[in-house]
C-alpha cells in the first residue's frame, strides 16, 4: 500500500467475527457437527426447518459463550433474548435466523494483543451475541440451471464478536484476530480455522482525513477467509476509498465481496438494497436466563488467557518474551511446563525446564502433535542435572531414551552408570594429576604453546569418568595444573 | 350397541372390558366417515392404518396389557398437526403431498394412550380463519345445518365430532379456533393454558398464542383427552415445567362466576345474548355467585391480536419457500422468481393477507407503532384478566358474538369474520385456559337473516350457541367443573345430537 495514503487519511476499522462453538451438538437440537462430511447427513427436522419443529437452547453452547464473555471481561446479562432475523436464502431453512438483537447476552469487554514489534494494543468490543449458522449453497458448474444446498452446517452454534470501530490498520486487525483466535482456542470453545470457516471475519472499513473527528462512510467486506485475505482486503479498501475521496467523490455505503484471486472487491449490495431483517423477539424461546451462580461456576473453569500467561512466564520464570510466546502459541505446552515445575518442586526449576522443552522436546512435539515425555520424567531428569548428579551431556543421552519411550531417568542413568557426584572434586583432581604424570610429552607440548593438547587431557578425564565429570570444570582444573 | 352413539369415556371402558373390540369401534366410525364425509368434507385424509392400530389395541388387551386411557377410541387430528405416515397439508397447496417424518408430541401421546388415529381433518389454511372456508380443499359444512359454516379454523375437527364421525378430535386454538367451532357445533372445546400442551409438531401460526386442545361432545370426554395431551415436553421450550404443571383443583363450594361486562356490549347478537343470559340466570338460581367484572382493554383484543398473530405468522410461514419440501412452482427463472411463484401459487388469499399485514407490522419504522405497542396492550390485558380472578373463579360470556353464519356470508368481509373471535382472543393473549360449552340453541323463528343465506328468505334454523368460561393459568379443572355443572343444569342439551346429514355421492 502506498504509505502516503496513511499520511493523509486515518483508517477506521471494526471487525465482526463469527466463531463456531465446538459443542457436541447444534445450537437448538441434538445433532452433532463435523466439517467436511457427506452433505445433508448431519440434519434432523429441526435443522431442516420442517413444519412444526421448535428450537431448544443447547446449554453447552451458552456455557461456551459465557466463558468467552468472561475471558474478554464483557458484561453478561442475566436475562437476554433471542430474536429472529428474517431474509430469504436457500441455505437458511426457516427463512429466519435465530440470533440475538437488542438484548445480547454480552456487552462490552476488550481484547489485548501485541503487534509484531511487541507494542501492546487494546480493542474494545461492542457486544457478543449467540446465533445459529446457516447451511451452504453449492453451485454446480457454470451453465447449470440449479444449485445444491448442504444443511450440515445449519444450526451450528455461533458467537458473533463485534468490535468497536477502533482498529487503525490491517496489521492491527490481524493482530486482533490472532489474539481472539488464541483466546477461543485456549478456552477450548472453537478451533479457529479460517479456511474451514469455523472462524469467519467481516471487516467494516472507513477512512477520514487525519485530524477529522467525523467518521467517513463505511463499507463492509465479506469472504475474508484467511489472515492474508483480511490484511489484503483492508489495505485494498483503504487505498480504494482514498482514491475515491482524492478524486472528489464520495464513498458509497455498500457490502463488498473480497475476491482473493483477483485481489479486488466487488459490490454485493448497496445501502439502498439493504434488507429489512424485521427482527422481533423469538416467541418459541423464553428469555435466556444465565444465573450469576452459573457464571461464577464457569469463571472458575476458565483457564489463564494467552497474554496473561506470557507475562507470567516472563515474570515468574524469567523466560525471554520470545520463549514465553512459544508457550502462548502452543496450547498444551504451558500446562505441561506447569506440571513439570510442580513435579520438580518449584518455580526455581521453571527456566531450566522451559529450556529443555524448547530445545529438546519442541521438535518432537511439533512432528507428532503429542508431548513425548511425561512431566514426571522430564522433571526428574532436570532435578538430576541441577542437583549435580548427572552432567548435561549425559542427560541428553538419557533424554533420547525417554523420547524413545523409556521411563524413569534416575533408573536409566543408574543402570548406565552415569549417576554420581560430578564436578572438579578431589577424585577428579587426582585423576588429572595422574594423567599429567603419565603423559610428559603432551605436557611439554602444552607448555610450549600448543594449547589444543588440553582437549586430549579433558577427553581422557571424560573417558575415565564415563562422562560424569563436568567438562568445563575439568578444563579449568587442568589449565591450573598444567601452568 | 352402536359405538358411534357412545362417548369416548364409554368406548374406552367397553373396549378395556372387552365388551367391544377396538376394531369393531373403528369399523363403525369408519362407516360413518365413508357415508357422511363426502357431504361434510370434514376429513382431508382417513388413516389407512387405523384398522391395524385398532387391532394392535385389541392384541394388547388380549395379552393382558392396558393400552391406555383412550383404548380403542378413534381420535381425529387437525391437519396442522404432523403425523408420520399420513399427509399434513394445513389445508394449503403449499404443503400438498408432504408427509412428516416425525410425529407431533400430542400424536405420540395419543398413540401411547391407545387411541386410534382416525385421520386428518380440514381447517382454514394454516389455521387462519373462522369459517373453514379458507381451505384449499373446500369448505366444511356444519352438520347442524349444511347451509352454515362449522366455524374455524378447527372446522373439520368440530364437524367430525358433532356428526359422530369420531368421538374426539384435536383442534388448535390461536385466537378461538377450537372454541368458536365448538360454539358453532354444540361441543366442548378447550384452549388450554399456554404451555400446558406441547406445540412440538403443531405447524406454527402464531407461536406465542397457539395451543392444541380437545373437541368433544361431553365435559368428561374433553377432560379425558386433555389429560392425554397435557404434560411437559423437552422439545418445546415454552412448555410448562413439571413443577408448574400440577393441576389446580376445582374450588369447593359454589362457583363465583365473573360476568365480563365488555362481552355483552356492542356487537353481540341478541339471539346469542338471550341464550347466554338465560344460562347465567340458571347458574345463579342454582347457587353460583355472579360477579360483575370489567376488562377495559379487551376491546382492543382483536386489533392487537391481528398485529401480533400476523407478525408471528409472517415469520413462521417464511420457511415455505419451495427449496426443501412440498410444493415448488414450475418454470422459475431465478431464485427470486422461485420464491415469488411458489409462495404466490402455494398460499391462498387469507394467508397472503396475513403475511402482508405481519410483514408490515414488523418493518423498520413501523415496529414500535404496531408490534411493540400491541405487546404493551397485551400486557395490560394480561394484568386485567389476572386482577379479575381476584374476585371470581371463572370469567364467563358468550364464546362468539353471533350464531353460526351462512357459507359464503362473510368470505368477502374479512373484518367481520375477524370479529367472530373478539371474545375468544382475550384468553390467547392472556395465556389463560378457556372452554366453550354448549349453552343452548337460537330460536327457530324470528330475526332477520344477518347474511345467513344468500337469498335471505328462508326460515332461520335453530343453531347452537356456546358459552365461554376462562380460568386462571393451570386451572383447567375449574373449567371442567363448570362444564359438568352446565351439563347438570341443562340435561336436555346433552341429549341433542346433530342429525345425520344427507348423503351425497362424490
Amino acid at each position: 500500500m502506498n504509505p502516503a495514503v496513511l499520511d493523509r487519511y486515518e483508517p477506521v476499522i471494526g471487525l465482526e467475527v463469527h466463531a463456531q462453538l465446538s459443542t457436541a451438538t447444534k445450537m437448538f437440537t441434538a445433532v452433532p457437527y463435523r466439517f467436511g462430511v457427506e452433505p445433508n447427513t448431519l440434519v434432523d427436522p429441526v435443522v431442516l426447518g420442517l413444519p412444526g419443529v421448535l428450537p431448544v437452547v443447547n446449554r453447552e453452547a451458552v456455557a461456551f459463550a459465557v466463558k468467552l464473555a468472561l475471558a474478554v471481561g464483557g458484561r453478561i446479562r442475566n436475562r437476554s433474548r433471542f430474536a429472529r432475523k428474517h431474509y430469504f436464502y436457500p441455505d437458511l431453512p426457516k427463512g429466519y435466523q435465530i440470533s440475538q438483537y437488542d438484548e445480547p447476552y454480552c456487552e462490552g469487554g476488550a481484547i489485548d494483543f501485541e503487534l509484531a514489534d511487541g507494542e501492546r494494543r487494546r480493542v474494545t468490543l461492542t457486544r457478543i451475541h449467540m446465533e445459529e449458522d446457516s447451511g451452504k449453497n453449492m453451485h454446480a458448474d457454470a451453465g447449470a440451471n440449479f444449485s445444491l444446498v448442504d444443511f450440515n452446517r445449519a444450526g451450528v452454534p455461533l458467537v458473533e464478536i463485534v468490535s468497536e470501530p477502533v482498529i487503525g490498520s490491517a496489521a492491527e486487525a490481524v493482530g486482533y484476530l490472532k489474539a481472539l483466535r488464541q483466546i477461543l482456542r485456549t478456552l477450548g470453545i472453537c478451533d479457529g480455522n479460517l479456511e474451514e470457516g469455523s472462524m469467519r471475519c467481516d471487516a467494516n472499513v472507513s477512512i477520514r482525513p487525519r485530524g477529522a473527528s467525523k467518521l467517513g462512510t463505511r463499507t463492509e467486506m465479506k469472504n475474508l477467509n484467511s489472515f492474508k485475505a483480511v490484511s489484503d482486503a483492508i489495505e485494498y479498501e483503504i487505498e480504494r476509498q482514498a482514491g475515491v475521496l482524492d478524486a472528489g467523490g464520495a464513498v458509497v455505503q455498500a457490502t463488498l465481496l473480497w475476491d482473493p484471486a483477483l485481489g479486488k472487491t466487488k459490490v454485493l449490495r448497496t445501502k439502498e438494497e439493504a434488507e429489512d431483517y424485521r427482527y422481533f423477539p423469538e416467541p418459541d424461546l423464553p428469555p435466556l436466563e444465565i444465573p450469576q451462580a452459573w457464571i461464577d461456576e464457569l469463571a472458575a473453569e476458565t483457564p489463564e488467557l494467552p497474554l496473561a500467561l506470557k507475562d507470567r512466564l516472563v515474570a515468574q520464570y524469567q523466560l525471554t518474551p520470545y520463549d514465553a510466546e512459544i508457550f502462548m502459541n502452543n496450547l498444551e505446552l504451558a500446562p505441561y511446563l506447569e506440571r513439570c515445575v510442580a513435579q520438580a518442586g518449584g518455580p526455581a526449576y521453571g527456566k531450566k525446564l522451559a529450556n529443555w522443552i524448547l530445545t529438546e522436546l519442541l521438535g518432537a512435539y511439533r512432528d507428532t502433535g503429542r508431548i513425548p515425555v511425561t512431566a514426571e520424567d522430564l522433571a526428574a531428569l532436570v532435578v538430576l542435572v541441577e542437583g549435580g548428579e548427572l552432567t548435561g551431556r549425559n542427560a541428553k543421552d538419557v533424554f533420547a531414551r525417554l523420547l524413545a519411550g523409556e521411563r524413569d531417568p534416575r533408573a536409566l542413568a543408574a543402570t548406565a552408570g552415569l549417576l554420581g557426584s560430578v564436578g572438579a572434586d578431589a577424585g577428579i583432581e587426582a585423576l588429572c594429576r595422574e594423567l599429567i604424570d603419565a603423559n610428559p610429552a603432551q605436557v611439554d607440548k602444552y607448555r610450549k604453546g600448543k594449547t589444543n593438547v588440553l582437549g586430549f587431557f579433558v577427553g581422557e578425564v571424560m573417558k575415565r569418568t564415563r562422562g560424569k565429570a563436568d567438562a568445563a570444570a575439568v578444563t579449568e582444573l587442568l589449565k591450573a595444573l598444567l601452568t | 350397541m352402536d359405538p358411534c352413539s357412545l362417548t369416548a369415556v364409554q368406548i374406552a371402558r367397553a373396549v378395556k372390558a372387552r365388551e367391544l373390540t377396538a376394531v369393531a369401534v373403528w369399523e363403525a366410525f369408519e362407516a360413518r366417515i365413508r357415508r357422511f364425509n363426502p357431504t361434510l368434507n370434514a376429513f382431508l385424509h382417513v388413516n389407512p392404518r387405523a384398522a391395524a392400530e385398532a387391532a394392535a389395541v385389541d392384541a394388547r388387551l388380549a395379552a393382558g396389557e392396558d393400552p391406555g386411557p383412550l383404548a380403542g377410541v378413534p381420535v381425529a387430528v387437525k391437519d396442522n398437526i404432523v403425523t408420520c405416515g399420513m399427509p399434513t397439508t394445513c389445508a394449503s397447496r403449499i404443503l400438498e403431498g408432504w408427509v412428516s417424518p416425525y410425529d407431533a408430541t400430542v400424536v405420540k401421546n395419543l398413540r401411547a394412550a391407545g387411541a386410534v388415529l382416525a385421520g386428518k381433518t380440514n381447517l382454514d389454511e394454516f389455521a387462519m380463519g373462522g369459517s373453514n372456508e379458507n381451505s384449499a380443499f373446500g369448505p366444511v359444512r356444519n352438520p347442524w345445518d349444511l347451509r352454515v359454516v362449522p366455524g374455524g379454523s378447527s372446522g373439520g375437527s368440530a364437524a367430525s365430532v358433532a356428526a359422530r364421525l369420531v368421538p374426539l378430535a384435536l383442534g388448535s386454538d390461536t385466537g378461538g379456533s377450537v372454541r368458536q367451532p365448538a360454539s358453532f357445533c354444540h361441543l366442548h372445546g378447550l384452549k388450554p393454558t399456554y404451555g400446558r400442551v406441547s406445540r412440538f409438531g403443531l405447524v406454527a401460526f402464531a407461536s406465542s398464542l397457539d395451543q392444541i386442545g380437545p373437541l368433544a361432545r361431553t365435559a368428561d370426554d374433553a377432560a379425558l383427552l386433555f389429560g392425554v395431551l397435557a404434560g411437559h415436553d423437552p422439545h418445546d421450550a415454552t412448555s410448562l415445567r413439571p413443577e408448574e404443571l400440577a393441576l389446580a383443583p376445582a374450588p369447593a363450594g359454589p362457583l363465583r362466576v365473573g360476568v365480563v361486562r365488555e362481552f355483552f356490549a356492542e356487537g353481540l347478537d341478541p339471539r346469542v345474548r338471550g341464550v347466554i343470559e338465560a344460562a347465567l340466570a340458571k347458574w345463579k338460581a342454582a347457587g353460583a355467585t355472579l360477579v360483575d367484572v370489567s376488562l377495559p382493554s379487551a376491546r382492543y383484543g382483536i386489533a392487537i391480536y391481528y398485529l401480533l398473530a400476523t407478525s408471528e405468522a409472517s415469520s413462521n410461514l417464511s420457511r415455505y419457500d419451495g427449496v426443501r419440501y412440498a410444493f415448488r412452482a414450475a418454470d422459475a427463472r431465478n431464485l427470486e422468481d422461485l420464491y415469488s411463484r411458489t409462495r404466490g401459487q402455494g398460499f391462498g388469499p387469507e394467508v397472503k393477507r396475513r403475511i402482508l399485514l405481519g410483514t408490515y407490522a414488523l418493518s423498520a419504522g413501523y415496529y414500535d407503532a404496531y408490534y411493540r405497542k400491541a405487546q404493551q396492550v397485551r400486557t395490560l390485558i394480561r394484568r386485567e384478566v389476572s386482577a379479575a380472578f381476584e374476585t371470581c373463579d371463572v370469567l364467563a360470556g358468550p364464546t362468539v358474538p353471533t350464531p353460526p353464519f351462512g357459507l359464503g356470508a362473510l368470505i368477502g368481509d374479512p373484518l367481520s369474520m375477524y370479529l367472530s373471535d373478539m371474545y375468544a382472543v382475550v384468553a390467547n393473549l392472556a395465556g389463560v385456559p378457556a372452554l366453550s360449552v354448549p349453552a343452548g340453541f337460537t330460536q327457530a323463528n324470528g330475526m332477520a337473516a344477518d347474511g345467513m343465506t344468500a337469498d335471505g328468505a328462508a326460515a332461520i334454523p335453530t343453531l347452537p350457541v356456546g358459552l365461554q368460561v376462562m380460568a386462571r393459568p393451570g386451572h383447567e379443572a375449574t373449567l371442567f367443573a363448570f362444564a359438568r355443572g352446565q351439563e347438570a343444569l341443562f340435561p336436555e342439551l346433552g341429549g341433542r345430537v346433530a342429525p345425520d346429514p344427507e348423503e351425497v355421492s362424490r
